[in-house]
């Protein structure tokens, strides 16, 4: 076998063995996420007038992966309303008030996913449900793996995640200064994974 | 008025454009801050900003206008200690009128909040969003605002001292 094709193959075979099961054994895997190691910001960003961003400083997950079968893995956020934060601190009470999060009678806010499929080696689309105020609504989220820790020692970061989708605000119910902030959010998650 | 050389009608509207812009800007910045947050409060806050950053444009006309057009030299009447002082509070001004817009579009920037021009031209964000950043800029966007009012009133003073008290024509050279 010639030198080169002995490298060729053995480099196919080093990307075939990033792709399965880490070396635990493990076909699935039980990671957590949250706002511990990570950010969850949103955007409003379809209105002429005004164009702001904010996030939730209280947060967690899991996400349960099968490596095997991606179809199989699953995501469950659940986000403390009451942790919403923007810069300005007005607009951060306001939000929490009962025209919008209405964090006292609807303190967290849970997405669950319905469908995950596998875009491409890194990317994923996560098709779910978010409920907010009471209401759910199908949402999909793009999510994108930055990077990954084979081996990664428990409690260590095995992953680094960024997530995006978007929603229509005032299917919630929020319809407050609609025409002057604008409907659509978009929101955008970085977080660690570990196990 | 004794001898004094007017300035030109571009470097006249460019001034009293922007005078008039500025001292809406810095009342109306006073008085927004302390509005309950309310429709009005969200449409008053962009228009300060557009308005705030028509002045940035009009305050690099006014130093791109000064660069080919510079002041006329100043009547016999203006001491020699005045003569020093005058160039000073002048460039004071313009920096004050181009800083205090900048400080307000970065704060913008750090406070998560873009800027869409009169609706219309989506402009970038100059940094991320921070909140540490944003507290200091505030904090600077502010200070500026006393400083411009505090120059502004030098400014009216010494236009009131030579021209009312001296009659040295000193006003009647920006006026329309």
């Amino acid at each position: 076998m010639p030198a080169s094709l002995a490298r060729a193959l053995l480099v196919a075979a080093a990307c075939a063995a990033s792709l399965l099961p880490s070396p635990g054994g493990a076909a699935s895997d039980h990671l957590t996420i949250g706002s511990e190691r990570g950010s969850m910001d949103f955007f409003i960003g379809d209105s002429l007038i005004f164009r702001t961003t904010g996030g939730f400083k209280s947060w967690e997950g899991t996400i349960k992966v099968d490596e095997l079968d991606i179809t199989k893995s699953s995501v469950e956020v659940v986000v403390h309303t009451s942790s919403i934060e923007m810069l300005d601190k007005q607009q951060t009470m306001m939000l929490r008030e009962p025209e919008f999060f209405d964090v006292e009678k609807f303190p967290e806010m849970t997405y669950r996913s319905t469908a995950i499929e596998r875009l491409n080696a890194d990317t994923l689309k996560v098709e779910g449900e978010i409920t907010l105020r009471g209401i759910t609504r199908p949402m999909t989220l793009e999510a994108k793996m930055i990077d990954r820790i084979l081996d990664a020692a428990p409690g260590k970061r095995t992953a680094t995640f960024r997530a995006e989708g978007s929603l229509k605000r005032s299917e919630f119910g929020m319809i407050k200064y609609i025409d002057l902030v604008g409907d659509k959010v978009d929101i955008a998650i970085h977080t660690d994974a570990w196990r | 008025m004794r001898g004094a050389e007017g300035y030109t009608p571009a470097a006249k509207v460019l001034h009293w454009t922007s005078a008039l812009l500025v001292l809406g800007l810095l009342a109306v910045g006073l008085w927004m801050t302390g509005l309950p947050l309310s429709r009005l409060k969200f449409v008053v806050y962009a228009c300060h900003k557009w308005i705030g950053l028509v002045v940035l444009v009009l305050a690099i006309l006014r130093l791109i206008w000064r660069r080919h057009s510079p002041p006329p030299a100043l009547p016999t009447t203006v001491t020699p200690w005045e003569r020093r002082l005058a160039p000073v509070g002048h460039w004071a001004l313009l920096l004050l009128v181009l800083a205090q817009p900048i400080s307000g579009w970065l704060m913008s920037s750090a406070g998560g909040v873009a800027v869409v021009w009169f609706g219309i031209l989506p402009l970038p964000d100059m940094v991320p969003r921070n909140q540490q950043l944003f507290a200091v800029l505030r904090e600077m966007h502010h200070l500026l605002a006393f400083a411009l009012m505090a120059v502004i009133t030098l400014h009216i003073a010494a236009v009131v001292r030579h021209d009312v008290l001296r009659h040295d024509g000193i006003l009647r050279r920006m006026w329309l």
